[in-house]
């Protein structure tokens, strides 16, 4: 585990200086994620002109619920959204052989080699973000429970990732992710609305048996102290499940990797 | 006797699909593949010695770089077993990895937009390296391989041969114990797969390290590997010493001539086997032994436009063992 961190400090350290080398992408960065946010804000605002609450949640939780999406999804993008997104073309190109002698974890070298520092501007926004919603909510928040609403987003990533990992290692055989990726990343959006929406089937699939629709939605509901913790246990039991089926899956995928060249 | 390498009945194959041309094969083949298999590697067996350099040679898809890839644990087998340094490879126990080092000339690990110091830093992490153990490391290879005033450099701003250099150290940072060489002097000029050569040399000499290296380029093979492992359509077709095979599949070297106006046939077959005459353009083979002897030979005497000497191709020797095997085998 310290061996692991080192590795990780060591690729934060290289990352960095690659930003630093092309960093106009963090301005870009910057702007397209004020712009997606900012349109996202104006459609709750003009939602939330026509109706008083949706699902049982108000405007202020529902800019919530967007935050800590947004959170969840940016620690996503900076970390290890490219590689997942580029693994089929490493995997196709025989780019995964050095890495498998490499006395070092697998799936850190594969799934957080490139970190998308140009992305960390989105954090910048996402701050402003959560301000803006706290200042809109009904009832204060306490800064306790917006620590462990923040922890409890670090499971959902976790789990985002064991759910990426699994996806993913169909590549092993489909040879290309492309579509695989597209599904998962539209699927994603399931996460930034609150779960009381999704009812019979939806519910079944998304909350209980891929948890998708509580990414975000689970942190809100532990931030704003509305008692959910059965439901915050039992996530908690999905993604370590997932974390195992997805591990021993992956370990089984790598078998029928052939390389190339 | 100490092995470093043990391989029993080693096979791989391949499962590809097979697709035929046109837009109407290409609509079937969306519904309907045809699913055939290619033994890349099949059923060998060798031994590697501790200490010793080994030419691993063979003509393109002969089965070299999936071997290597199974001795180094990337590829899992579909049959047979390996034990490197004790361990089984595919099972990438850390304990061994941190004992081998691959290098592939067609592949890159070091990060391409960073300087090679950069990516030498996460080595050190991976492989836990002390500083003071990293840093005699890097001062030894820096020194042997000439690059001291380019580790600050971005590896993208390297020539190839530079960028291949950088590369052997970093695979060398951890000073492995078995080295697996796959093509290191690819697309590398003369001076520079010279440069490489002298390195493994002393390489291997200093460190004791058991080196397998593959290559095209017989040069390579004959400056460095006592023993040579030929494979040819996932098979071993020779295995023996260098000097063994030249002596009886290689023992002449070829002649590319330009005359500035044409001679007669029976002058030419003075200096050797005439292979080939075209006009003005001919082909000698000459006994290795007396290349330099007729070379200056022939400068004297003929009429002179252009001269070029070439080895036997990797082909052709394989072409003759296989030949000769085929032979061997029909007489018992």
């Amino acid at each position: 585990m310290k061996k692991s961190i080192k590795i990780f400090i060591q690729l934060l350290k290289l990352n960095f200086k690659n930003f630093t080398i092309y960093r106009t992408n963090f301005y870009i960065s910057f702007v397209a994620t004020l712009l997606w946010t900012t349109a996202y804000v104006i459609f709750i605002e003009v939602i939330f002109q026509h109706i008083d609450t949706l699902a049982g949640w108000d405007k202020g939780g529902m800019l919530m619920i967007m935050s800590f999406y947004y959170l969840f999804q940016n620690v996503g993008n900076v970390f290890f959204r490219d590689n997942f997104e580029n693994f089929g073309d490493a995997m196709r190109q025989g780019q995964l052989d050095l890495v498998l002698t490499k006395p070092a974890s697998l799936k850190m070298m594969l799934f957080f080699n490139k970190i998308r520092m140009d992305s960390l501007a989105s954090f910048i926004i996402n701050i402003f973000l959560f301000a803006y919603a706290i200042r809109e909510l009904s009832e204060p928040i306490s800064i306790e429970y917006l620590i462990l609403g923040i922890i409890y987003t670090g499971i959902s990533i976790i789990f985002f990732f064991y759910f990426l990992l699994f996806i993913t290692t169909f590549t092993f055989w489909f040879q290309k992710n492309e579509t695989l990726n597209t599904i998962i990343w539209n699927l994603l959006q399931i996460g930034r609305y609150p779960r009381q929406i999704y009812q019979d089937i939806a519910k079944i699939v998304f909350i209980f048996l891929i948890p998708l629709a509580m990414v975000a939605s689970l942190p809100t509901e532990i931030a704003l102290h509305l008692g959910s913790w059965k439901m915050a246990l039992y996530f908690i039991g999905v993604t370590v499940i997932f974390g195992i089926i997805s591990n021993i899956f992956f370990h089984y995928g790598l078998k029928q990797y052939s390389s190339a060249g | 006797m100490e092995y470093a390498i043990t391989v029993k009945n080693l096979s791989k194959t391949y499962e590809y699909h097979k697709s035929e041309p046109g837009i109407k094969n290409t609509i079937k083949n969306l519904f309907h593949r045809k699913t055939e298999y290619i033994h890349a590697v099949n059923s060998i067996s060798f031994d590697i010695k501790a200490g010793e350099f080994i030419g691993f040679i063979g003509p393109n898809g002969a089965g070299k770089t999936t071997t290597l890839k199974m001795l180094s644990g990337i590829l899992y087998p579909s049959g047979g077993d390996i034990t490197v340094l004790g361990h089984t490879p595919w099972k990438r126990e850390k304990n061994l990895q941190k004992q081998f080092a691959l290098v592939m000339g067609q592949k890159n690990q070091l990060w391409w937009d960073l300087t090679p110091l950069d990516s030498f830093e996460l080595f050190r992490e991976m492989y836990e390296l002390h500083e003071k153990h990293f840093q005699k490391n890097l001062e030894y290879l820096s020194e042997l391989l000439g690059i001291h005033d380019i580790l600050n450099i971005q590896v993208r701003k390297l020539s190839l041969g530079q960028r291949m250099k950088c590369e052997l150290a970093a695979a060398l940072l951890h000073e492995p114990k078995l080295l697996f060489l796959d093509e290191p002097t690819i697309g590398l000029d003369v001076v520079s797969q010279k440069a490489i050569r002298d390195f493994l040399a002393i390489y291997n000499r200093e460190k004791k390290a058991t080196i397998l290296l593959t290559s095209h380029y017989l040069e390579d093979i004959r400056r460095l590997c006592k023993r040579v492992m030929i494979i040819d359509l996932g098979k071993i077709i020779y295995d023996g010493s260098y000097i063994n095979l030249i002596r009886k599949y290689a023992d002449t070297k070829l002649l590319d001539i330009s005359l500035r106006n044409q001679v007669e046939k029976s002058k030419l077959t003075r200096y050797g086997e005439l292979i080939s005459q075209e006009g003005n353009h001919i082909k000698i083979a000459v006994p290795r032994k007396k290349i330099i002897e007729m070379t200056s030979k022939i400068l004297k005497e003929l009429p002179i436009d252009d001269l070029s000497i070439h080895e036997k191709s990797m082909e052709k020797i394989v072409r003759e063992i296989f030949e000769h095997e085929t032979l061997n085998r029909q007489k018992t």
